[in-house]
């Protein structure tokens, strides 16, 4: 008996006739090694235009990863090709975490667009992410010249975001019934890596995550941005209005979408949370329907007008 | 090594899977489940490793999204230990199994993983191995503590609000729990025999003594029961410290080294593949 490659080459994609799409899995090359991805496209017609989904940093990429997927196939079904794919460090990907850092992660998501522009012959690409996706998508997008930026509750500034990672980190090990011992912040004093539930994050990392400030390094980004803010209150937050003056300051256009949600406080955690003996349930269902709604609604509805794609 | 990326069909849906492959001739294919809602690679790309670790050897694997996570279709509101994804993971490996061209079969499992991992290899006559990560709570492969009565419920509740209460009351709790221990779920006690059994825990005291009880009142069957401790304080259900990580990944591959056919005789030093 031996492998069967031609049935294996048969099961690279499936197609959804409800969605009118097709989902394509992929092994492109991004910083410099292979990887894995999907693609996902319409059914019928040319694709009007591209998004990459950039994922999230660090162990918040195991939580968002599956409202990703929806997101895209949701963006295909509106008339665009869209790439998912893991960077460098991630899930599939070629290479170990220890090359993994928001740089790399901006890196290989332009890696990815041009993968897309290749492989589908768009020429007007997006970046789309969540949480520190949502900050990768717009450094990505202003380094590429995008046409097009989605960031949902994007990381406006880094300080202090790895201390709240180290926290919930401490958290979920008291939760679980174990003594947390000493800090992930104190063993990354002496040991140099900042283990994050299972994720270690490099001290380049951790500069780099630190150092994030969108204001301060979105410097050329001239396409249309949705920003959506995810929030248990209604009220626009100042680094999101902030954040939305400047990418306007910068000739773009910017939309700002505040989805007020109780499950709001824990987008980007965990999504299926015990509730009785070997049980868990979705707490997060409703809240990432609105997200694939406002962000596909708002994608369906462009009209890129100055879109350029490096050659 | 080689991996290709699958959609694997599942009804109306379809499965996200990465089959990795050995450069010779697959001695085997073992099938990688990790906790429900964490994708395919596990966090930090711990199956990927894995995967890799274990085609240096000639085993084959398949690591796969369950039904509405990672890049699988699909909806799950809620998941159950009594109502795992024991179908789905039976068409991964049989899909992989027909395109690797082999029939012996091995399993992972970790947390609800484990689960899915031992009603697997209870209900397929080929899975001759698994290995059962529990690091975290035991229910995944213990059969549920008996209900408390309700006097013990009122006592407990009284503890919880006075620490002198806790202090006499709890060890008196603890005594009356400690006598009966917990039995496997049913899929251990069926898989025993068919298929090599290898429990994974942490060195913390409390799992092995459990879990050893567990296996003393089963029914000899024939089948080897054998129990790996890992040294590492702050491991949780499916949260491996970083350095903890290499261990398992090696421990997991030497079992599977052991227990499938053809044994590469290799010695450690497996768990470097990036």
């Amino acid at each position: 008996m031996g492998i069967d490659t031609e049935r294996i080459a048969s099961l690279r994609s499936y197609e959804d006739r409800g969605l009118a799409i097709r989902e394509t899995l992929v092994q492109p090359r991004v910083g410099g090694a292979s990887t894995v991805g999907v693609l996902s496209t319409p059914l019928e017609g040319t694709p009007a235009g591209g998004w990459v989904i950039c994922h999230s940093f660090g162990i918040e990429q195991v939580y968002l990863q599956s409202l990703e997927s929806t997101v895209a196939r949701r963006l295909a079904a509106v008339g665009f090709a869209v790439l998912r794919s893991h960077a460098q460090g991630y899930g599939d990907s070629e290479l170990g975490a220890e090359h993994a850092t928001p740089g790399s992660q901006v890196r290989d998501a332009q890696d990815a667009a041009a993968a897309l522009v290749e492989a589908v012959g768009v020429t007007r690409v997006g970046f789309a992410g969540m949480r520190f996706g949502g900050s990768i998508a717009a450094l990505a997008a202003d380094a590429f010249g995008a046409a097009g930026l989605v960031a949902v509750a994007p990381v406006v500034t880094g300080g202090g975001s790895i201390q709240a990672m180290a926290r919930q980190a401490q958290m979920a090990e008291l939760s679980s019934g174990r003594d947390a011992g000493e800090s992930p912040l104190d063993e990354f004093r002496s040991t140099g890596v900042l283990d994050l539930l299972g994720f270690p994050i490099s001290r380049e990392a951790f500069e780099e995550v630190s150092a994030l400030d969108l204001v301060k390094q979105l410097e050329r980004f001239r396409g249309d941005s949705l920003l959506v803010q995810v929030s248990r209150a209604p009220t626009p937050e100042n680094a999101m209005a902030g954040l939305a003056e400047h990418l306007r300051g910068l000739g773009g256009t910017c939309d700002v979408e505040v989805l007020a949600d109780r499950a709001a406080l824990r987008f980007g955690l965990p999504r299926y949370r015990r509730s009785e003996h070997g049980r868990k349930e979705d707490t997060q269902a409703g809240l990432s329907e609105s997200i694939a709604a406002v962000v596909s609604a708002w994608c369906r509805d462009r009209q890129w007008q100055q879109a350029e794609v490096r050659s | 090594m080689n991996e290709v990326p699958l959609f694997v069909p599942y009804g109306p849906e379809h499965l996200a899977a990465v089959l990795c492959l050995p450069e010779s001739e697959p001695r085997g294919l073992v099938v990688l489940l990790q906790e429900f809602a964490v994708g395919r690679s596990h966090k930090n790309r711990m199956w990927t490793r894995a995967a890799r670790s274990m085609a240096a050897l000639g085993i084959a694997s398949v690591r796969m999204d369950y039904l509405g996570t990672g890049d699988s279709t699909g909806e799950v509101p809620a998941v159950e230990f009594e109502s795992v994804a024991i179908e789905e993971v039976v068409a991964v490996a049989e899909l992989a199994a027909d395109l690797v061209g082999t029939r012996e079969l091995g399993v992972v499992g970790n947390c609800f993983g484990a689960r899915a991992a031992v009603a697997f290899a209870a209900g397929t006559p080929a899975c001759r191995t698994a290995a059962l990560v529990v690091p975290g709570s035991l229910d995944a492969v213990l059969a549920p503590a008996p209900q408390t009565s309700r006097m013990g419920r009122a006592a407990k509740s009284v503890a919880r609000r006075s620490s002198l209460v806790k202090r006499v009351v709890r060890p008196i709790l603890k005594r009356g729990r400690g006598r009966e221990p917990r039995p496997f779920v049913p899929e251990v006690a069926e898989a025993h025999g068919g298929t090599d059994l290898l429990f994974v825990v942490p060195d913390d005291g409390k799992h092995e003594g459990k879990l050893r009880a567990a296996a003393a009142g089963m029914p000899e069957r024939g089948g080897r029961v054998e129990f790996e401790l890992i040294s590492a304080s702050r491991i949780t259900g499916t949260n491996f410290p970083v350095t903890a990580q290499p261990v398992l990944i090696d421990i997991l591959t030497t079992w599977m080294d052991r227990t499938l056919p053809g044994a590469s005789l290799r010695v450690g030093q497996l768990a470097q593949q990036p």
